[in-house]
């Protein structure tokens, strides 16, 4: 692009220059003025337009010789006082809202220097109103006018101008440019200090403005159907469209330019049109317009002809028609250049058009909107909210005007509450930045203040928990008719599904289902549905172990709502409130049953958890179902249903309630609610486990553990668990580990990992401090396991889980299980992958890189007692409270 | 700051003209040290930053930097926005 400054003489560019800088300074000045100042200034600017208005709208029709006086000093009273009321109470400056639910504030930042290009059809009007816009949002504004209405255009500016500064606005902040030219204009727009265009004209200087690289405004042209359907009020439309497109002598870019009808009305309304002093045009008389007001060559409407009155325009193209005819109707056969009058005509002349169906009719307004107007006006006349509807749909306009005026409609806060303006947007089908009516909105910057915000938090468990022994017998409590026992061919035959049995209602019907003992998968889901179908079960006992009770988890689920697609549903998530799938709400649910938990492991803790796995892809890979619906309605955590259970299964489920509770301790979402929880379940871990691995009938040491792992549930249900979990359910799916057992070989290294300063910290809002470290202290503390320092506790922490894990003859490491260096050198890339897709870490406080786990794993792999080179966070020195 | 350093104090009441004043005190000797203390002034309007423009300017003509002490936060915005606080140096 060439320079603009090479057509100008060197005074012209200093005085250009001079303008810039004057509204420059004043843009930086106006920065310091508080709401009250800016306030105090537009008032008087208001009155003093209002006071003008008649004034300025005769300059504006003497100069520009088009348009209607009365009308334009209308316009120049809905520029000042409709604007201001909008305006009046608007807070521009400063915060302007405030959001103390979500701790976000807006606050304002005006632009600066704005180069604002005024109209010919509405001069002074939109001068009127960029200048109380401008002052409004501490923003300066040098205006460009069309040639042809410089005069009262600048005129405009001067009044409001002179009266802003007498009430305190800056000298300079609004200015004008004499005698300008398109030179000027290009000139002003390549300045750096000028930050925004605000282009309200036509198509060839909205474009030269978007050109320009600066943000701009700008506002495309109008070609605004309207269709006026067979349910419409006649005759308030006829009058509406009369006083629209007459209004300042078409002039407004919104008023009507094609008018659709139903061809079960037309005769009607043009009746009512000629009966108001309009004049439906011969088909000769269509020719002749067709070929004067509109430029054949470029297909748009002739200059000379904007804002003529309808007689005149008729007496300069040699038509004859009757006296105080207010408005021209041409009927015409379609859209497009071969029809000329179906482009915009900024004058009374109204072409017309007739729908056989009202499907045809929208698709005529569609027609004429793409023919040079889209994303403007568009207008409708009906009763029929159907109709509107699928107007509104389909037509691209900023403004759908209903059941009134296009151009005064449009205008905003007259026929409506849209907000008032004088520059329509027209979106990115006019080629603009916005399809707003353009407001005080577009005159800033709105900035946004966000203050940190607490997650809020949950502590959901089931209704009701019964624990110790013979607390089964609290099942004959819960009514029911069809009852289902879930459980395993084991637990049949050791007689405890008679237990539960015995113990239900007398009146309830009791159906067995036993399934196998591992993981399930969807094929063992179905049949177990097909079975509380068949049976109408209206509560379901879990007796099992993790599997059996995640199967009945998910049956329950399936059977309440048979449209749950389960591998959907098991969609990862990074948050659960922001999470992508929804789980079915039991809301209305034809069939609701009771889901009673009774573990026989200690264990899992599922009894208490919002968390169900089983086999998906074709059994292929671990899925986790995790929501809150999950949770069973009741538990009961009674030991006389582990009192057989085998030592490795006791050692197994012992250390993964052990590593729930160590984990949920300091998980990123742990509270004081899960702590209590969390570092409860340690402690009795610690106590209890190797009591019951010695003597398995040790029943105080059976309830403890039982009871142990139920409330690590609770806390790891809240809390969630971390990167053991993660590291161990890839590496237990892989080698077909237990689970419990791929825990163990993890813990200890990641206790030492997560008590070490992290490479990255997880980010939490609820996190204020790093304090996984200080959590290990503490529990070191709770087990008394002595040391002075924190890092000495972590160390002591470990060693004393080391010597638990020795003590139920866990292995040692990875290599202890007989698998192969090379097998699992090759297994790593998975191992690494599977365990970084696992969503168990991102609780973690240490937010674990690849690199890491792979470290980790290897860590495992060769074994505890390996020495571990990690440096432990230090506490700070002021820190010596406990609660976090 | 060298010990020879010239004061100036500017009225914040009439910032304008105490700063078309405060450049006509401007000392003559080239490169000398020149401090405005800027602490009454809570406001700037054109005027005033037209002011503190020239005194740049006549500053620089001297092959001067002159220091504004005590600029307010909103004061100083006015000064970035305007291009002016790159040519002065300043004492918060």
């Amino acid at each position: 692009m060439s320079d603009p400054k090479h057509t100008l003489s060197e005074e012209r560019v200093a005085y250009l220059d001079g303008l810039v800088r004057r509204a420059q300074v004043a843009a930086a000045v106006f920065t310091q003025y508080t709401q009250e100042d800016v306030d105090r200034i537009v008032k008087p600017m208001v009155l003093a337009g209002m006071e003008q208005a008649q004034y300025l709208a005769r300059l504006a029709v003497e100069e520009g010789r088009l348009g209607l006086l009365e009308d334009k000093a209308i316009k120049n009273m809905v520029a000042t006082e409709f604007v201001y009321n909008y305006v009046r109470d608007k807070r521009t400056v400063g915060v302007i809202s405030e959001h103390p639910e979500t701790g976000v504030s807006e606050v304002a930042e005006p632009i600066g220097v704005i180069l604002s290009l005024l109209p010919v059809t509405n001069p002074t009007s939109t001068a009127l109103f960029k200048c109380i816009m401008a002052v409004k949002t501490r923003n300066c504004m040098i205006f460009s006018a069309h040639p042809r209405t410089q005069k009262c255009s600048n005129e405009a500016a001067r009044i409001m101008a002179e009266t802003a500064v007498k009430h305190g606005a800056p000298e300079g902040f609004l200015s004008w440019v004499e005698a300008g030219t398109i030179a000027d204009t290009n000139y002003l727009m390549s300045r750096p200090e000028v930050r925004l265009i605000d282009a309200t004209g036509g198509p060839g200087v909205v474009k030269a403005a978007y050109s320009s690289g600066k943000p701009a405004l700008g506002v495309g042209a109008g070609n605004p159907p309207v269709y006026l359907e067979k349910t419409a009020d006649l005759d308030m439309a006829v009058v509406d469209i009369i006083t629209s497109k007459t209004f300042d002598n078409g002039t407004i870019c919104a008023s009507e330019q094609t008018v659709v009808i139903d061809e079960v009305i037309y005769d009607q309304v043009l009746a009512k049109f000629t009966a108001l002093g309009a004049h439906v045009c011969t088909p000769q008389e269509v020719a002749l317009l067709s070929t004067t007001v509109i430029d054949p060559e470029t297909g748009y409407m002739r200059a000379e002809a904007v804002g003529q009155r309808a007689v005149d325009i008729a007496r300069f193209i040699g038509m004859e028609v009757p006296r105080g005819t207010k408005l021209l109707l041409a009927p015409i056969g379609g859209v497009g250049r071969e029809h000329p009058l179906s482009a915009e005509k900024l004058f009374p002349v109204l072409a017309v058009l007739k729908a056989r169906t009202g499907d045809e009719a929208i698709k005529l307004c569609l027609d004429v909107s793409h023919n040079g107007g889209l994303g403007h006006t568009a207008v409708i006349f009906s009763n029929d909210d159907a109709v509107i509807a699928k107007f509104g749909e389909v037509i691209n306009a900023g403004r759908l005007i209903v059941n009134s005026p296009g151009s005064i409609g449009a205008l905003g806060g007259v026929y409506n509450d849209m907000v008032p303006t004088f520059s329509f947007g027209c979106g990115t089908g006019g080629g603009n930045s916005t399809i707003d009516n353009v407001n005080i909105y577009h005159y800033l910057n709105v900035k946004r203040m966000a203050r940190r915000t607490q997650a809020h938090m949950w502590f959901r468990v089931p209704n009701q928990i019964f624990f110790n022994k013979n607390a089964v017998q609290n099942l004959h409590e819960f009514p029911s008719h069809n009852t289902v026992i879930v459980s395993n061919p084991v637990l049949e035959q050791l007689g405890y599904v008679d237990v539960v049995r015995r113990h239900l209602g007398g009146k309830t019907h009791v159906h067995v289902l036993t399934i196998p003992d591992r993981e399930p998968d969807q094929p063992t889901v179905l049949e177990g549905v097909k079975v509380l179908e068949a049976f109408e079960a209206d509560q379901i006992v879990a007796l099992g172990g993790g599997s059996v009770i995640d199967a009945a988890k998910i049956m329950k689920l399936k059977y309440e709502s048979p449209e749950a697609d389960l591998e959907e549903l098991a969609a990862p998530f990074l948050d659960l409130r922001k999470r992508v799938v929804e789980y079915p709400s039991i809301t209305g649910k034809k069939r609701r049953s009771r889901l009673i938990a009774i573990p026989t492991t200690s264990g899992t803790g599922t009894e208490v958890t919002p968390f169900a796995v089983m086999m998906g892809d074709g059994g292929r890979r671990k899925i986790t179902l995790a929501d809150y619906s999950l949770t069973p309605d009741a538990a009961v955590v009674d030991p006389q249903f582990v009192m057989g259970l085998p030592r490795a299964i006791t050692a197994d489920t012992g250390v993964d309630c052990l590593t729930h509770a160590l984990e949920a301790a300091v998980s990123i979402f742990a509270s004081h609610y899960t702590d209590s929880n969390a570092l409860q379940a340690v402690v009795m871990a610690f106590r209890f486990l190797p009591q019951v691995y010695d003597d398995p009938g040790n029943e105080e040491a059976r309830t403890g553990m039982h009871n142990a792992a139920c409330i690590a549930g609770i806390a790891f249900s809240n809390a969630s668990v971390g990167v053991n979990h993660a590291l161990a359910h890839a590496f237990g799916a892989r080698f077909g580990v237990p689970h419990g057992r791929a825990n163990a070989l993890m813990l200890p290294h990641v206790i030492a990992y997560n008590a070490a300063v992290p490479t990255k910290f997880m980010p939490s809002p609820n996190v204020r401090s790093y304090k996984a470290h200080k959590k290990y202290s503490w529990i070191a503390d709770l087990l008394d396991l002595g040391g002075d320092t924190v890092e000495d506790k972590v160390a002591n922490l470990i060693a004393a889980v080391e010597k638990l894990l020795d003590r139920v003859d866990m292995p040692r490491s990875i290599a202890e299980l007989g698998i192969s260096e090379e097998q699992f050198t090759e297994a790593m890339p998975d191992l690494v992958k599977a365990a970084f897709d696992d969503p168990s870490w991102r609780s973690n406080p240490r937010m674990p890189l690849l690199k890491e786990l792979e470290k980790l794993f290897w860590q495992a792999y060769r074994g505890r007692g390996q020495e571990q080179q990690q440096t432990v966070a230090k506490p700070a020195r002021s820190s010596r409270k406990r609660s976090g | 700051m060298k010990s020879q350093s010239t004061l100036i104090r500017v009225d914040g009441r009439t910032a304008a003209q105490s700063l078309t004043e405060a450049r006509a005190a401007l000392p003559e000797e080239a490169g000398a040290d020149v401090v405005l203390d800027m602490s009454s002034v809570s406001r700037v309007d054109p005027a005033a930053v037209n002011a503190l423009t020239e005194l740049a300017a006549a500053a620089e003509a001297r092959q001067q930097v002159a220091t504004l002490r005590g600029v307010v936060v909103d004061v100083y915005r006015v000064l970035k926005l305007t291009g002016l606080a790159a040519r002065f140096r300043f004492l918060h």
